[in-house]
């Protein structure tokens, strides 16, 4: 271990231990443990070890790991000299969420195979795992990385790997400070409205900022569902004051709410929230400055949202109210392209999209953006990009 | 047949079993049937350490012969 992180992680676990039985562990690359200060470290151990494989192989981010009982772990990996990955740092078990602990109590009791005894352990278990609140661990979770790396990072750098549940704030006497909930609330927003989109320097103060009282009737989850509902609500009224159209802000709180039900574990949920407020931000900023007429922004916002629904001038006309005549005619002296030309050129880009974040396949992209035939749609995006689809992908696409 | 020592590191065992090819299962005495190659089993397996009884009464099943070799240092041959 370098002599600098030895050192950090020697001061950071004695000032965790200060307030909290929370221990710290050392693991080698392939999970045998080097170091643990826990006094139970063979019980302990194997909590950990039964997440290990969400754990993806060298990745420098903090991460936070999250188990379906509502445990978590802050996670950072060390580098040796040259660069190869070393030890993992671990801070850990804390329990952040007793709902997921009593759902997945129940999931195990309904198992067949599962005797009620062995139900009951699991109170004896989590009995020993001291309950920390998620904003905590996730401060651990950049301290953490500091003293391996001594790099700062914030909050919206951790990755969290793998299923889990949503970790919840446990009451351990800590009260939130309505006002600098308020404050920070209205910061954030102010980001929207103005379109800043500096905004990331300053998002990082939402997770550790906003310390909200239970929205979810103990369920861990539907209280951070619930919480990011809140805050797509204010975004999208934000959106509006910065000029954004109502309507297509009102759609794309819609969309997003939608989303949020459909997220099952924490990371997608982090990520749409991140990925919303961006959206809101990037739209009110172009609102402010491409100089186009409410009207054409409003067109152009629908086409955008509805990339992947049937659009034709005579269905978008109905929907923003305007004529289909006057509104091709608008359209094109704005924008100096066709109405048509400007649909086609955002499904390039939403396949664009498609084709780097996954796996799915060429021929389905086609389908989902109403082009008849695979070979149509690939001769179309050889021409708008100069490669066709595949070799798109192979470039640009990311491992997943 | 076969159980679990004691004097073992009992993370390592679980990382060993992973990289087994066949499956391993925890049968408890009471009935419970823990596939240690599922990570909701695996925290379940380390909850039964919190009542040291139920690890001691309980066999360890290998379908493939051959992970016996990977975790002969974690297990005692039993007559059974």
């Amino acid at each position: 271990m370098a002599e600098n992180a030895e050192r950090n992680l020697r001061l950071f676990r004695e000032l965790i231990t200060c307030t909290r039985n929370l221990y710290s562990w050392t693991y080698d690359v392939h999970f045998s443990l080097v170091y643990s200060n826990c006094p139970d470290a063979d019980l302990m151990g194997m909590l950990f070890i039964s997440m290990t494989d969400n754990i993806p192989p060298d990745v420098d981010a903090p991460m936070l790991l999250s188990s379906e009982f509502g445990l978590s772990w802050a996670v950072n990996l060390e580098r040796d000299g040259s660069g190869l990955p070393l030890y993992y740092h671990v801070i850990g078990p804390a329990v952040a969420s007793k709902f997921s602990i009593a759902k997945a109590k129940q999931a195990i009791f309904n198992r067949s195979d599962v005797s009620d005894s062995l139900v009951g352990v699991l109170d004896g278990l989590l009995a020993k795992i001291p309950s920390v609140p998620i904003s905590r661990i996730l401060e651990y979770c950049i301290m953490l990385h500091y003293c391996v790396t001594e790099e700062k990072l914030s909050i919206s750098d951790i990755l969290y790997p793998g299923p889990g549940a949503v970790p919840r704030e446990e009451q351990d006497g800590h009260t939130a400070n309505p006002h600098g909930t308020w404050l920070m609330e209205q910061r954030l927003l102010k980001l929207v409205e103005d379109g800043n989109l500096n905004f990331r320097q300053e998002k990082t103060r939402l997770v550790s900022g906003l310390v909200p009282a239970d929205l979810g009737g103990g369920d861990g989850m539907r209280h951070l569902k619930n919480l990011v509902i809140a805050f797509i609500s204010c975004c999208t009224r934000a959106a509006i004051r910065g000029g954004l159209s109502p309507e297509t802000a009102y759609l794309l709180s819609d969309r997003y709410i939608r989303g949020v039900e459909a997220c099952a574990v924490i990371a997608d949920l982090v990520e749409l929230n991140d990925s919303m407020q961006e959206d809101f931000i990037r739209r009110v900023h172009q609102s402010k400055s491409d100089g186009l007429s409410p009207q054409i922004r409003q067109c152009c916002d629908y086409i955008q949202i509805h990339v992947e629904d049937e659009l034709s001038l005579t269905s978008i006309s109905a929907a923003i109210g305007y004529s289909p005549t006057w509104l091709s005619g608008k359209f094109k002296k704005e924008m100096g392209i066709s109405l048509t030309q400007y649909i086609s050129q955002q499904r390039m880009e939403r396949a664009k999209e498609l084709l780097r974040s996954g796996n799915r396949p060429i021929q389905d992209i086609a389908e989902a953006l109403h082009y008849k035939t695979p070979s149509h749609f690939g001769t179309v995006f050889r021409q708008y990009t100069g490669i066709s689809p595949s070799e798109y992908r192979m470039e640009r696409g990311k491992v997943t | 047949m076969y159980r679990l020592k004691e004097d073992v590191s009992h993370p390592a065992f679980l990382q060993k079993v992973k990289a087994c090819r066949g499956s391993v299962t925890f049968a408890s005495a009471e009935g419970d049937m823990l596939n240690l190659k599922s990570a909701l089993s695996q925290f379940m397996f380390a909850a039964c350490f919190t009542r040291p009884e139920i690890v001691c009464n309980a066999e360890i099943r290998l379908t493939e012969q051959a992970d016996y070799e990977a975790l002969k240092e974690f297990l005692l041959e039993t007559e059974g």
